[in-house]
């Protein structure tokens, strides 16, 4: 799925501009990583591709086509979103008629919706959990139930809205390794909003937005190597780019090579 | 932490837990009714259903304790029913009279130890046995004959008659039963399947363009949440604590400004849940209204029918004993 943002502006009641004059394409298949600081407008992006915030101006387009109030239902089928709080978007009693809750406004048959839980519950290894309820389960476990309710619908994007900010660190290790296998097994366009290193380091795309603007764009290798551009947005880097940074300034040519080689698998 | 379930449901998988939760609905509606069909003081009729009550009661599986917590509830309940109907009922056979005494010594007795009651209020067990034990004594203290200045010289009779005690005992078993049949429904059936049940039952209304499942839909996320909040009013509990907040001890005034520090902080998280929620929910393709396909399918079992119909046969039953006497 093709997302493209020209000149979009947003605000919420207050005066000041959220958004300002945003203009970005996703590509198909793509995984792009969205980072920067708290406050600098990620999240209303993600809500902007979702449909569920109008932009004041300018234009959304979704697969070349542009989004109007009328085609917004029918686009959003094909995205699914996962928040940063497990709890606020648990919506069913027990797991299974949580991952079902999409399904049954998908209206899909019931049946196929039996075999479409079973299959990915399995996937993001909850299977065993189906009848528990929420009370009973780990953020991480709650974010991988949200993940699968997702995935059952089957749609062509997945936005994931700092997913990892509110588990510990073995529930992002286990997103992580969701993520990675969703990138590899499923050609599946994927948003990342993250302050997440790992999650940045494996995106084929990164954004770095400050103040509603995009302050730079490019391969992840560019960006966390820019310690300059991360400083100026706070956001920190790989121990190992920083020890290159270190190493440069004393003139160590041929071990920065090697270190670049090691770090980036080249 | 995580026993904070909500409802009562015990988990016995009987005969009646796998009843169709909106069979259930129906059968206790109809055994409602069934229970104020039976004619005022017919002790055989409502001593039967009694016992049919009770026999389904044995066949939930369900600790007989979890239903004597369901009838402390309204303990009070019944004996205001009885003595009201005791007292207060003055024709028909007197079976014991008692002549009450307002003399200066009877009085005064009967003052000091009410103050006493009050003052070791606090620190006596079983406050509700020791105050019907308080009011007898008064009784017996103002029934004995003294030789003092009497305050009133109308005597005051108490007068219980043959009646009041029947129509007592009979109000009393007709709420036990009442309250125990309903109780076999909440104990036996899940809040969620009770609330698809009703959401089935109230469907028909779907013709009227009143959108039951949105109500449906609007209960089970309640019953959702319920403990998701009583979590966070815990945390919200300790958080206040850690702050010096004391929430045993203080003057009433004291008592509501703490818990307005409890509430407040519950309503402004509770909106921020409600709203992240709405939006979760409307991404994931929610239109309140619209036709959607459900999960929990609710089938009618043959034996579901039967259930039925044994209800039924009881209401009919009664309807025609009703017309005929």
């Amino acid at each position: 799925m093709k997302i493209e943002f020209k000149n979009v502006s947003f605000k919420y009641q207050s005066d000041f501009d959220v958004i300002k004059d945003l203009s970005f394409v996703i590509n198909t298949g793509e995984m792009t990583s969205i980072i920067g600081p708290n406050g600098s407008g990620k999240s209303t992006i993600t809500k902007l591709i979702m449909g569920l915030l109008v932009p004041n101006s300018g234009s959304i387009y979704i697969n070349d086509v542009l989004v109007t109030e009328e085609n917004i239902l029918n686009i959003r089928k094909n995205m699914g979103i996962i928040f940063q709080n497990p709890d606020n978007q648990f919506v069913g009693v027990t797991v299974k008629d949580d991952i079902a809750f999409g399904l049954e406004n998908k209206c899909i048959e019931r049946n196929e919706m039996f075999e479409l839980i079973n299959k990915y519950s399995t996937l993001v290894r909850m299977n065993d959990f189906l009848d528990s309820n929420p009370e009973n389960l780990s953020g991480g476990q709650k974010q991988r139930v949200a993940i699968a309710g997702v995935l059952a619908m089957e749609t062509e994007t997945i936005i994931f809205d700092e997913a990892t900010s509110m588990l510990d660190p073995i529930g992002v290790e286990e997103i992580n390794k969701t993520l990675k296998m969703l990138k590899k097994e499923a050609s599946k366009t994927i948003i990342s909003i993250t302050h997440n290193i790992e999650e940045i380091l494996y995106s084929d795309n990164v954004l770095v937005i400050d103040d509603g603007q995009i302050v730079a764009q490019g391969k992840p290798i560019e960006i966390l190597s820019n310690i300059e551009l991360l400083n100026k947005v706070g956001l920190d880097t790989i121990e190992s780019v920083k020890l290159i940074n270190m190493l440069e300034e004393n003139n160590h040519k041929e071990i920065i090579e090697e270190l670049w080689k090691l770090t980036f698998n080249m | 932490m995580n026993k904070m379930a909500f409802g009562q449901f015990y988990n016995s998988n009987s005969l009646i837990h796998k009843i169709d939760s909106r069979i259930k609905i129906i059968f206790t509606i109809l055994f409602m009714i069934s229970i104020f069909l039976v004619p005022t003081n017919n002790f055989i009729l409502m001593g039967s259903l009694f016992v049919f009550t009770f026999f389904i009661v044995l066949l939930t599986k369900v600790p007989l304790n979890k239903y004597l917590k369901s009838l402390k509830q309204i303990v009070f309940l019944l004996v205001f029913a009885f003595s009201f109907q005791m007292f207060f009922r003055n024709e028909g056979t007197v079976i014991f009279s008692y002549n009450l005494n307002f003399t200066w010594i009877n009085i005064t007795i009967s003052i000091i130890l009410l103050i006493l009651y009050i003052l070791f209020n606090k620190y006596l067990p079983l406050k509700l046995l020791i105050l019907v034990l308080l009011a007898i004594l008064i009784i017996y203290i103002l029934g004995i004959p003294m030789n003092a200045n009497v305050i009133n010289n109308n005597p005051v009779v108490i007068r219980i008659y043959k009646e009041g005690i029947i129509s007592g005992s009979f109000i009393i078993l007709r709420v036990l039963t009442l309250i125990i049949f309903t109780t076999i429904l909440t104990l036996t059936t899940k809040p969620t399947d009770l609330n698809n049940g009703i959401e089935s039952l109230l469907s028909p209304l779907e013709l009227l363009h009143i959108k039951t499942s949105i109500f449906a839909m609007m209960i089970s996320i309640a019953l959702r949440f319920i403990p998701t909040l009583f979590l966070e009013a815990d945390k919200i509990l300790k958080a206040q604590a850690s702050r010096g907040v004391d929430f045993n001890e203080g003057s009433l005034r004291e008592k509501i400004k703490q818990i307005i520090s409890l509430l407040v902080p519950m309503f402004i998280v509770s909106f921020k849940r409600a709203d992240e929620l709405a939006v979760a929910m409307e991404a994931r393709g929610y239109v309140p209204g619209e036709k959607r396909t459900k999960i929990n399918l609710m089938k009618l079992k043959f034996s579901d029918i039967l259930w039925l119909i044994l209800f039924i046969i009881v209401l009919v039953g009664l309807i025609i004993l009703r017309v005929l006497i």
